[in-house]
């Protein structure tokens, strides 16, 4: 089969779900509406009633809000990163992944950048944050990295869907709304595959590239520094920034594998997402664990070891008090079993690969939910633990925050290829072209047809 | 037409003081003023009344009076929020206790026993309603000044210790008023006014405040009052020497006062706007990336590199 006609039946085969609904595509995003709707109802609550409707208080001022902000980032780090490392490094086999990282990317920092808005009970106190923040504060600078790093995988996105926009526009014709067919040619900036036109979306597509790998590990770094730059017993620690990236980069990969199982499922896409790319993607999950376990010996070994004011009770209760089920499931569910299925080449098949990943974005969940909570319970000064419990608003804020995540992918993959078309072929024309003398025309497949 | 002129003459004087008594309506001092005077009796079963009004600008005397039959240990100290004013204690000896304010302020405003008595709970509910007034004549605040003469600072053992005097127009003290001390402490570019204590004002109006500085060099210290009763707010600052408790002890040896951490100080203070230019040159780049691909649009339209047919 020629570049062509492995064109053609991608386009088939990925172009599909974009013009049809079925009814379990209605039930799932119906779903997922109400689940958004129903948090959305919990917020317009805690918003009328204030803070006090969910289980902060003076003692422990962060909850599930601020781990499912901390979450959230660490998942968005994963998608772009690897898509750019990949790019730069000019490995194959990204190219039927990248959209899909690009898209976790973005849905998951949609739900991060609201969380600290939702935690700080008032919205217009965001304003407050812009009018009277002090820019010595950690706090600020999230404020000002995690907007940018959304803006800068909003444009990442979009840049790598200009040619998919313009395929789309061109092939789709009647097939879609009016509406939708002028979406794509918003999207497709009037692409005609020129190669001026190509120069100038390398360009772009290059500076970005080199651009977001800092920037995502300054987001993670930032999110850290939030604890480390703070006095409290659980946070003092220098390898904080690391430590948060490594776990981010772990949990990130973990939800790529999910998010594409799901989708080689449901879009029947094994021709495209093989068992080579999640036997890639598990190399990197169990490397990116054993750092993330490193880490966390590294981190452990030295705060037992000198075991300073504070951190002995604190240290009490995450391995041998309340949070120890937390702690421990932690560690074994979401860290080393993940690790030790990824990493031998025999346990590593697709139905392990995608529990073990789910069990690791359960485990990174909840490690981000250790890190925030015990620290604040443990009283500064003589008196008792503060005591957390999440309240019905934060459970339902928190789970339509999920389902959030998941509506914005579930949009997208009905508006946009999920598989990135002009990459697959720009591939196949580069191993045809080294495989022919002299070498074929140059790659000009998306160029309009008929 | 002499009595015209002097007519019009008589017009234009009365004019005048209408208009510099409109910019200063009849505002007279506070001791200058007859005040409202209000009796409110603590009894055993609670405040008596419990709800009074005045209008606004007026100056108010509200006596306590201690009236207990049932609780003769009871003793008291009331207070009126909102004007931070409290009353000398009350008891079986001395049953009479008089606040006084001037009600600039509209609004509701508790009074209530201020000390954990048995009839605590009981004597939590005064209200004072300060009604706008009718636009008539009110009464000003008593001008108060903050003074802390060279004298009044010392150091010993790396404390600094300030006597602070509260006083009025009259140079007059003041007794029972709250000083909030602050230093002016800058920060990675910024500054602000940090509260480093508060301390009350005794019978003589001094206000005695120790400070152990941990900043070497040159200190603002501010005083503030917040003004109380039928006393406006004023506020001082001076100049302090400090200097590190444990540089007093070990000697300046140990630790230059100018040394490596005023180069650190120094460094914090361009922290901010190294972050917002690096912010700023990052959007510059994805304003460049986003002007690339409006050029990509633009291909073909005989611009730059617009050769349709390439």
């Amino acid at each position: 089969m020629n570049a062509s006609e492995r064109q053609q039946r991608l386009e088939e085969r990925v172009l599909a779900p974009l013009t049809g609904f079925s009814q379990t595509w209605f039930i799932w995003t119906g779903c997922l509406i109400a689940l958004s709707v129903l948090g959305f109802i919990a917020y317009a609550y805690q918003v009328r009633d204030g803070l006090a409707v969910t289980g902060m208080g003076d003692d422990v001022i962060w909850g599930v809000y601020i781990s499912n902000f901390v979450f959230f980032s660490g998942l968005s780090m994963a998608g772009t990163f690897i898509s750019a490392i990949l790019r730069l490094t000019g490995a194959e086999w990204r190219r039927p992944l990248t959209r899909f990282s690009e898209l976790t990317t973005v849905a998951a920092l949609s739900m991060c950048a609201l969380m600290p808005a939702i935690d700080m009970g008032r919205p217009d106190r965001l304003w407050h944050l812009l009018v009277y923040g002090r820019l010595e504060s950690p706090l600020l600078w999230d404020i000002l990295v995690i907007p940018t790093y959304l803006a800068a995988s909003l444009i990442y996105l979009f840049l790598f869907l200009i040619p998919d926009s313009a395929l789309l526009r061109d092939r789709t014709g009647v097939r879609v709304s009016g509406a939708r067919h002028r979406l794509y040619s918003i999207f497709g900036v009037r692409w005609r595959g020129l190669p001026e036109q190509r120069r100038r979306l390398e360009l772009g597509g290059t500076i970005m590239m080199l651009m977001i790998i800092p920037l995502g590990v300054a987001t993670h770094s930032v999110v850290s520094w939030i604890f480390g730059l703070t006095f409290r017993a659980g946070w003092n620690s220098t390898i904080f920034a690391p430590y948060f990236a490594v776990g981010a980069l772990y949990s990130g990969t973990a939800m790529l594998i999910t998010v594409m199982f799901i989708f080689r499922r449901v879009y029947h896409l094994e021709e495209y997402l093989t068992e080579k790319h999640f036997q890639y993607l598990a190399i990197l999950l169990a490397a990116f664990g054993i750092i993330y376990l490193y880490f966390t010996f590294a981190e452990y070994l030295t705060v037992t070891y000198k075991l300073e004011g504070g951190e002995d009770l604190l240290l009490g209760e995450l391995f041998f008090g309340r949070y120890a089920p937390l702690v421990w499931f932690g560690f074994f569910g979401g860290q080393l079993l993940p690790v030790v299925i990824a990493a031998i080449p025999k346990t590593r098949t697709i139905p392990l690969l995608v529990t073990v990943s789910v069990l690791a974005n359960i485990g990174m969940w909840i490690k981000r939910f250790v890190i925030v909570v015990p620290s604040l319970s443990l009283p500064l000064m003589p008196y008792a633990w503060g005591v957390y419990t999440p309240t019905a608003a934060e459970i339902f804020i928190t789970i339509a925050s999920f389902a959030g995540f998941a509506l914005l992918i579930t949009i997208f993959a009905k508006l946009f290829p999920i598989i990135s078309i002009w990459e697959m072929t720009e591939g196949w024309e580069e191993e045809h072209s080294a495989a022919e003398v002299p070498p074929a025309m140059p790659p000009a497949q998306l160029a309009p047809q008929g | 037409m002499k009595s015209r002129r002097l007519a019009l003459a008589s017009l234009a004087i009365l004019l005048a003081f209408t208009v510099i008594a409109g910019v200063h309506p009849l505002a007279t001092p506070a001791v200058a003023q007859e005040a409202t005077k209000i009796t409110v009796k603590v009894t055993d079963s609670g405040l008596d009344p419990e709800t009074i009004e005045v209008e606004q600008g007026k100056l108010v005397e509200i006596t306590f009076i201690w009236d207990h039959k049932a609780y003769p240990n009871e003793e008291h100290i009331m207070v009126l929020e909102g004007y931070n004013v409290e009353s000398d204690k009350i008891d079986a000896q001395h049953k009479e206790a008089t606040i006084k304010i001037v009600a600039n302020k509209p609004g509701t405003f508790t009074f209530k026993c201020d000390l954990e008595c048995d009839l605590h709970d009981f004597l939590q509910n005064g209200v004072l309603k300060v009604k706008t007034g009718s636009g008539g004549g009110g009464a000003a605040l008593t001008k108060t000044k903050i003074s802390i003469e060279p004298a009044a600072i010392s150091i010993k053992d790396g404390k600094v210790t300030v006597n602070a005097s509260l006083l009025d127009d009259k140079d007059q003290p003041i007794p029972k008023g709250d000083i909030t001390f602050f230093i002016n402490q800058s920060f990675a570019g910024r500054s602000g006014l940090v509260e480093i204590g508060e301390e009350r004002t005794g019978p003589v109006g001094q206000a005695r405040f120790v400070y152990e500085p941990t900043l070497t060099g040159t200190l603002k210290l501010t005083a503030k009052f917040e003004g109380m009763g039928i006393y406006d707010a004023s506020e001082l600052a001076v100049d302090i020497p400090a200097s590190r408790a444990f540089q007093a002890e070990f000697g300046e040896s140990v630790l230059p006062a100018s040394g490596h951490s005023q180069e650190l100080v120094e460094l914090k203070d361009w922290a901010p706007a190294a972050l917002i230019s690096l912010i700023a040159l990052i959007w510059a780049a994805f304003i460049f990336i986003l002007y690339q691909a409006w050029r990509v649009s633009r291909v073909g339209d005989g611009g730059p590199g617009g050769d349709a047919s390439a």
